[in-house]
C-alpha cells in the first residue's frame, strides 16, 4: 500500500483518538481500571500466560450471517482461538435486522445473553451506543493481550476508525470488524465490445476511471438499455439497491447525493453523529437533484429494479442481465466466480462514480461519493468485568492482522487492517497500483477482494467517504427514505415531493 | 351421514352416537354411494361438462403441487447454474430442467453438518409437543366440566376462551414479551411453550368440549352407580373421546410448529425452532435458495405425515370445530 | 358429516349435574386451564393497555414513563397507520372473493367426484405448511432471475414490466395469490360439510327438471350452505389479522409500503424500533376488530342452540 497517495487523515478524529487515550488513563488511575476483576492489573510472565488467563471462560458472540463472520466462525471452530486462550466462544450469525432485533432486546433490556455485538456502524451502533462498552481502558491495560499493530487511525483501512467506533462521545466502543464498501462494477468485456458504437453515438469513449460521473454512467446505461431493446442478450444498464433492506436503498441514494458537493442529510458531525440532530436537509435544491438523477437512473434499469436489493441485484448481475452497478466489495468473490455467466474474470472494479456539474446545485465539490457499513466488535457493557475483560481479548484477536489475513484466505473476508493488503500475495492479487495506467481491477484472483482493495482505499478516504448520519432512529429514518424512495420511482410521486415528503416525516421523526 | 340433532330435522339420539362411535371409519366424509354422484354427471350426458370439471381438478391439483414439487427437486439440485432459468419461452429447456437434473443431498448435509439444526429441530419439536400435552391435560378437564357443567356465566365463559384463540399473534407478542422479560423467561423454551399455550388451550377446550357432547351422560351415570367416583367415571369415558385427544394433541402441535413471529421475537438461539432457522438462510451476501428449500422441505414433512394420519379430524380441527365429520 | 353451527359436537339431551355435590367436581375440573389462560390472556391484555398510556422503557433502571394519550394521539394522526388498514382491507377483501368462489366450485365438483378422498388428502398439503415457509417458497418461485413462476408469467406474455414483487401494483396481489394457495382448500372444505347437508336427492331432482347446475346451486344449495360459507369467510379475515409470516417472507411490507399491512406495521413499530407503548396502541385496535369478529363467529356457532333457559340458570 505504500506507494499509494492517501489522502490525509482527518485531524480531528486523530487528536480525538489521543485524547481518549490520555482520558482513559486518568480513568484507570481513578479506579484501577478492573474493579470487580480478579486478574486486573496482575501481573504475567508472558503473553501466553495473558492469554490464557480466562481459561474455561465462555463467551458468546451474536453476529452477521456473511462471509466474514462465517470466517472467523471457521477459525474458532478448528480451534485458533480455545488453543491460545482456552475460552469457549458461541458464534450466533443471524441475518442483519434479526441480529439487531436479538442484540437491541438484550441490550436494551440489561440482559447479559450476548458478551460481544456485532455493530454493524449506523444500524447497530448508532443505535445501542449507550449500551456498549467504552474500549479506551481495555487498550492501556497492560494485564490484557493487545493487538500487534496497536489500534492506531492509520492501521486500519482509512476512516474505518472514525466509521465503526464512536457514536455521541469520545468513547471507544467498537474495533473494526469486517466492512462492507461501495465500489463501482461493470463488466468490462461489454464496455471493450461496444466501446466503437458508444463512441459514435455519444461522442466520448465509453471507459470507466475516477472521472467518470454519475451523468456518464447515465449514458453508459441508456446505451445498454436501448441495445436490450433490440437484442435481449444484452443486459441492462444499470443495477440498484432497492429491495426489501431499506438500509441499502438509504446508501444508494446518499453516495450519490454526497458525490454532489458533499451533500449530507443532517448538519451534524459525521464521525460522532448526534443525538438531536435537528431538521434534514432534505427537500434542498440539491437533493432534488439528486433524486431527479436517482430517478433516471432507475428508468434505464432493469425493469424488476423495484424488487432487487443488495443481493438480488448481484444474482441478477451474475446472471448476465446488468451491465454494471454499485456494490458492497465482498461481492466480488462471488463476480469472480466463473459459474455466474456476468462473472469469472469479466468484471473489473473501481470507486464510485464522480458528481456531475449538471446535477450540482450551488458550488460544492465534486467527490466519488463512497459510503460503507463497517461492521465492528463491541461489548457488552452490562456484561460482568471478567465477561467483558475475555471478551476484550477476543475482539482484539478478531481483528489482528493475522486472523483478517487468515480470514479473507479461507472466506472471502473483508479485512479491516491496512497491513493485509501488504502482504505480497494479497498486493499481488490487487493488481496494479491505484493510479497507474487502466484503473478498473480484473480477476481472476486467489484472493478475489482484494481486486478491490484499490478502488476501496481511495473511495474510502477524504473526500470521497461519506460516514454518518450517526442518529438513534436511524432505523425508522432509513425507512423513511427508502419508502419514498420506491415510491418516487414507483411513478407515485416526483422527486420534488419525494424530498419534501422525506423532509417532512423526518423532521416529524426528530420533532425538529 | 346426520344433521344437526339440535335442528331437529332428522336423526336420534342412537343414530349420533352411532356416528361417533364409529371413529375409526377411515370415510373423511361419507355421502351418497358414488355410483349415484357419477349418474348426476352422465345421465344429464353432458360428457362436456364432465372434462371441464376434470379439467379444472386436474389444473387446481397442479396449482396445488407444483409448489411442493419446485420445493422438493431445487432442495436436491446442486450448485447455482442448475438454479438458473432457461431464455423466456424456451419450453422444452424448461421440461428438461425442472426434470432432468442429477440429484444430490449437498444441501441437505450442509444444513446438519455445518449448523445446529438438529438442535433447532429438537427444539421445534419439544416446543410443540409440551405445549400440546399442556394443553390436552388442562383442556380435557375444562371441556369436561364445561360440557357435564351448569353454571352462570358459561357463554361468557366460552365467548373468553374462544375470543384468546383468536387474538392477532402480533398483539399478543407485545404483552408477552414484556412480561417473559420480568420473569426472566426470554429465549427459553418454556417461553415458547406458554406462547403456545395461549392459543393451543383454548383451541383444545373448545373442541373437545365438541367431542365430551357427544358422549353420553348415561355412560358415565352407569358408572358412578357402579361405586366408581366422578374422577373415575372421567377416566372411563376417555376412551371414548381418544381420538378427539389424539386430533387435538396433533393440531396443536401444527399449530406450534409453524409459527414463526413466537419464535422470532422470544425464542433466541436458545429456543431457535426450524421456521426461524429457515428464514435465517437469508443473509445480506447471498440467498442460498438450494438450502432454503431443504429447510423447507425438513420443516414441512413431519407435518404432513402427521396430517395424513388425522385426515379425518384436519378440517375440524382447522375450522375451530365448525366443521366435523 | 355435519355442519355444526352450535358448539363442536352434538349436544345431547342427557342430564346435567347441577347439584351443589356435582360443582364441587366441576371447580378443580376447570379451574385450573381458566387460571392458566387467564394468566395468559387477562393478565397481557391489562399490560396491554398499561402499555399503550406509557413510553415503554426496556431497561431495568429505565421505569415506562407514562405519556397519557401521546400514543393514541399518535396513532389518530399517522397517516401509514390508517393506509395500513386499507392495505389490510383490500388484502382481505380480495383474498376472500377468490378464496370463497374457487373454493365453493371446487366444494361442488368435489362432491360429485369419484377421487373425493384423494382430492382432499391433496388440497390439506398447503395447510400443513409453516406460512413463513409457504412465504419463502413463493418468493423464490417469483424470484425475478430463478423463480420459475416469475419465468412462466414472463414467457406466455402476462408479465410486460418488473417482477412480481417489485411492484407496488402487483407484490400485494402476488401475496394474494399465495394466501389464495394455502387457504382455499379450507374454504372448500368448510362449503363441501354445508353442501353434504343438502339432500342429495333434492340437488338431484333439481337437476333432472332442468334447472341446471346454476340455478339448481342457487336455489337449492346456496340456502343450506350459507351458514358454512359464512364461518369460512369470518375465519379467514381473523387469520388474516392474526398471522402476518407470508408478508414478513415476501415483501417485509414494501415496495413504497404497498403491503404493509397494520398487524406488519405493528410488528415494525415493536419489535423492529422498539415503540412499545405505540405499538400497545395499535394492537388493542386490531383486537377490538378481532373480538368484534369473533363474535361474530361466536354467535354463528350458537345461532341455533336454545338459549339456557332461565330455569336451568337459577338452579346455580
Amino acid at each position: 500500500m505504500s506507494e499509494l497517495q492517501l489522502p490525509p487523515s482527518r485531524g480531528l478524529s486523530r487528536r480525538r483518538f489521543l485524547g481518549g487515550l490520555a482520558g482513559s488513563a486518568l480513568l484507570l488511575a481513578g479506579c484501577g481500571g478492573g474493579e470487580g476483576s480478579s486478574r486486573a492489573n496482575r501481573t504475567f510472565a508472558n503473553e501466553a500466560e495473558k492469554w490464557r488467563q480466562y481459561d474455561g471462560f465462555k463467551l458468546t458472540f451474536v453476529t452477521e450471517n456473511t462471509p466474514p463472520s462465517t470466517g472467523i466462525k471457521q477459525l474458532v471452530d478448528r480451534g485458533d482461538f480455545k488453543n491460545l486462550t482456552g475460552i469457549d466462544v458461541e458464534i450466533l450469525q443471524q441475518d442483519l435486522p434479526v441480529m439487531l432485533q436479538k442484540a437491541e432486546l438484550d441490550l436494551r433490556s440489561g440482559g447479559t445473553t450476548y458478551d460481544l455485538i456485532y455493530a454493524q456502524d449506523k444500524p447497530v451502533t448508532s443505535v445501542l451506543a449507550d449500551y456498549l462498552e467504552d474500549l479506551r481502558p481495555y487498550m492501556e491495560d497492560d494485564s490484557l493481550p493487545q493487538a500487534d499493530g496497536g489500534y492506531d487511525e492509520g492501521t486500519w483501512y482509512p476512516n474505518y476508525l472514525d466509521v465503526a467506533s464512536y457514536a455521541y462521545s469520545d468513547r471507544l466502543i467498537s474495533l473494526p470488524y469486517d466492512a462492507a464498501d461501495a465500489v463501482f462494477c461493470y463488466r468490462r468485456d461489454l464496455f471493450e465490445q461496444y466501446a466503437g458504437q458508444f463512441q459514435s453515438e455519444f461522442g466520448y469513449p465509453m471507459q470507466y476511471g475516477p472521472d467518470t460521473t454519475w451523468k456518464n454512467v447515465l449514458d453508459f446505461a441508456t446505451f445498454f438499455n436501448r441495445l436490450n431493446a433490440s437484442d435481449p442478450t444484452v443486459p441492462y444498464g444499470m443495477g440498484l439497491h432497492l429491495g426489501q433492506f431499506a438500509w441499502t436503498t438509504q446508501l444508494d441514494v446518499q453516495r450519490m447525493l454526497y458525490s454532489h458537493g458533499q451533500w449530507r442529510e443532517f448538519d451534524i458531525d459525521d464521525v460522532q453523529g448526534s443525538k438531536d440532530p435537528g431538521a434534514t436537509r432534505w427537500g434542498d435544491d440539491q437533493s432534488i437533484r439528486g433524486l431527479e438523477l436517482y430517478k433516471a437512473l432507475f428508468d434505464q434499469s432493469t425493469p424488476d429494479a423495484l424488487s432487487l436489493g443488495t443481493v438480488e441485484v448481484a444474482d441478477a448481475y451474475n446472471a448476465g442481465k446488468i451491465a454494471m452497478l454499485t456494490q458492497y466489495h465482498e461481492f466480488a468473490a462471488s463476480f469472480e466466480d466463473p459459474a455466474n455467466a456476468g462473472g469469472g474474470g469479466r468484471t473489473a472494479y473501481d470507486v464510485c462514480p464522480k458528481g456531475d456539474r449538471q446535477y450540482l446545485a450551488g458550488n460544492g465539490e465534486l467527490v466519488n461519493g463512497t459510503n460503507c457499513g463497517i461492521g465492528g466488535i463491541s461489548i457488552n457493557a452490562a456484561a460482568s468485568e471478567d465477561q467483558k475483560r475475555a471478551a476484550y481479548m477476543f475482539a482484539v484477536w478478531a481483528t489482528n492482522v493475522e486472523n483478517q489475513a487468515e480470514n479473507l484466505k479461507i472466506s472471502g473476508g473483508t479485512p479491516t487492517r491496512l497491513a493485509v493488503g501488504d502482504r505480497p500475495e494479497v498486493e499481488q492479487a490487487q493488481g496494479q497500483p491505484y493510479g497507474t495506467g487502466d484503473t478498473g481491477r480484473v480477476g481472476p484472483s486467489q484472493y478475489p477482494n482484494a481486486l478491490t482493495f484499490p478502488a476501496v482505499t481511495v473511495g474510502m478516504a477524504d473526500p470521497n467517504a461519506v460516514l454518518g448520519p450517526k442518529i438513534p432512529k436511524f432505523n425508522q429514518y432509513v425507512t423513511i427514505v427508502a419508502n419514498e424512495i420506491q415510491a418516487m420511482c414507483a411513478g407515485n410521486s416526483d422527486p420534488e415531493a419525494t424530498a419534501k415528503v422525506i423532509q417532512s416525516r423526518t423532521d416529524e421523526l426528530h420533532g425538529a | 351421514m346426520t344433521t344437526n340433532p339440535r335442528t331437529g330435522t332428522r336423526d336420534d339420539v342412537t343414530q349420533v352416537q352411532d356416528d361417533r362411535a364409529d371413529v375409526r371409519g377411515d370415510d373423511l366424509l361419507p355421502g351418497p354411494a358414488v355410483d349415484a354422484r357419477d349418474q348426476v354427471v352422465r345421465g344429464r350426458g353432458s360428457r362436456i361438462a364432465g372434462v371441464v370439471i376434470t379439467a379444472f381438478l386436474g389444473l387446481y391439483v397442479i396449482w396445488t403441487l407444483v409448489p411442493f414439487y419446485i420445493m422438493i427437486t431445487s432442495s436436491f439440485k446442486a450448485s447455482d447454474a442448475a438454479f438458473a432459468l432457461p431464455p423466456e419461452g424456451d419450453w422444452g429447456g424448461a421440461v428438461s430442467q425442472l426434470f432432468v437434473f442429477s440429484p444430490t443431498t449437498e444441501h441437505y448435509r450442509g444444513l446438519f453438518a455445518q449448523g445446529e439444526f438438529e438442535r433447532y429441530f429438537t427444539n421445534s419439536v419439544v416446543a410443540a409437543v409440551a405445549s400440546a400435552v399442556i394443553s390436552v391435560v388442562f383442556g380435557t378437564t375444562a371441556a369436561y366440566a364445561i360440557s357435564r357443567g351448569r353454571f352462570r356465566g358459561k357463554r361468557d365463559l366460552y365467548f373468553w376462551i374462544i375470543s384468546t384463540r383468536m387474538a392477532p399473534v402480533v398483539a399478543v407478542t407485545v404483552p408477552l414479551y414484556a412480561i417473559f422479560k420480568n420473569f426472566a423467561l426470554l429465549n427459553t423454551l418454556p417461553a415458547l411453550i406458554l406462547a403456545y399455550t395461549v392459543f393451543n388451550l383454548p383451541f383444545a377446550i373448545w373442541i373437545l368440549k365438541g367431542f365430551f357432547d357427544s358422549v353420553s351422560y348415561e355412560i358415565e351415570e352407569a358408572y358412578m352407580v357402579d361405586g366408581h367416583s366422578r374422577w373415575q367415571a372421567l377416566w372411563k369415558i376417555i376412551p371414548l373421546v381418544a381420538p378427539g385427544l389424539a386430533a387435538v394433541v396433533v393440531l396443536c402441535i401444527l399449530l406450534a410448529w409453524n409459527d414463526f413471529i413466537f419464535a422470532a421475537v422470544m425464542g433466541g438461539e436458545a429456543a431457535k425452532t426450524l421456521p426461524v432457522a429457515t428464514q435465517g438462510l437469508k443473509s445480506a451476501s447471498g440467498i442460498e435458495w438450494g438450502q432454503i428449500m431443504a429447510a423447507g422441505v425438513v420443516t414441512v414433512a413431519p407435518m404432513l405425515l402427521l396430517g395424513i394420519v388425522i385426515r379425518k379430524y384436519m378440517v375440524q380441527g382447522l375450522t375451530m370445530g365448525a366443521v366435523k365429520q | 358429516m355435519a355442519v355444526d353451527t352450535a358448539t363442536p359436537g352434538a349436544v345431547l339431551g342427557t342430564p346435567r349435574p347441577n347439584t351443589p355435590r356435582a360443582r364441587r367436581y366441576l371447580a378443580p375440573l376447570l379451574l385450573p386451564a381458566v387460571i392458566l389462560l387467564a394468566l395468559l390472556s387477562i393478565y397481557p391484555f391489562v399490560w396491554l393497555i398499561y402499555m399503550s398510556f406509557h413510553a415503554v422503557g426496556l431497561a431495568p433502571g429505565a421505569p415506562s414513563e407514562f405519556v397519557g394519550l401521546d400514543n393514541w394521539q399518535r396513532m389518530f394522526t399517522d397517516s401509514q397507520y390508517w393506509a395500513s388498514w386499507g392495505v389490510l382491507a383490500r388484502y382481505s377483501v380480495v383474498s376472500m372473493v377468490l378464496e370463497v368462489g374457487l373454493g365453493t366450485l371446487l366444494a361442488i365438483l368435489l362432491n360429485r367426484s369419484k377421487h373425493e378422498k384423494l382430492l382432499i388428502t391433496v388440497l390439506l398439503m398447503p395447510m400443513m405448511m409453516a406460512p413463513v415457509v409457504a412465504g419463502l417458497l413463493w418468493q423464490y418461485l417469483y424470484n425475478g432471475t430463478f423463480g420459475w413462476y416469475f419465468w412462466g408469467l414472463r414467457s406466455v406474455g402476462l408479465l410486460d414490466e418488473g417482477t412480481i414483487l417489485g411492484s407496488a401494483d402487483t407484490a400485494l396481489w402476488a401475496i394474494v395469490a399465495v394466501d389464495v394457495w394455502e387457504w382455499t382448500p379450507l374454504v372448500a372444505l368448510i362449503v363441501l360439510s354445508g353442501l353434504k347437508l343438502v339432500p342429495q336427492d333434492q340437488l338431484e331432482a333439481s337437476w333432472m327438471d332442468g334447472a341446471g347446475p346454476v340455478r339448481s346451486f342457487f336455489q337449492v344449495a346456496l340456502p343450506s350452505i350459507k351458514g358454512s360459507l359464512m364461518i369460512a369467510i369470518l375465519l379467514r379475515f381473523m387469520d388474516n389479522i392474526r398471522i402476518i409470516d407470508h408478508f414478513i417472507a415476501l415483501t417485509g411490507g414494501g415496495p413504497a409500503n404497498s403491503t404493509k399491512v397494520l398487524p406488519l406495521y405493528l410488528y415494525e413499530q415493536s419489535f423492529s424500533f422498539f415503540e412499545l407503548g405505540y405499538g400497545a396502541s395499535i394492537a388493542l385496535t386490531l383486537l377490538l376488530v378481532t373480538i368484534l369478529f369473533g363474535k361474530l363467529v361466536v354467535n354463528r356457532f350458537e345461532e341455533r342452540e336454545p338459549r339456557p333457559s332461565k330455569k336451568d340458570e337459577e338452579l346455580v
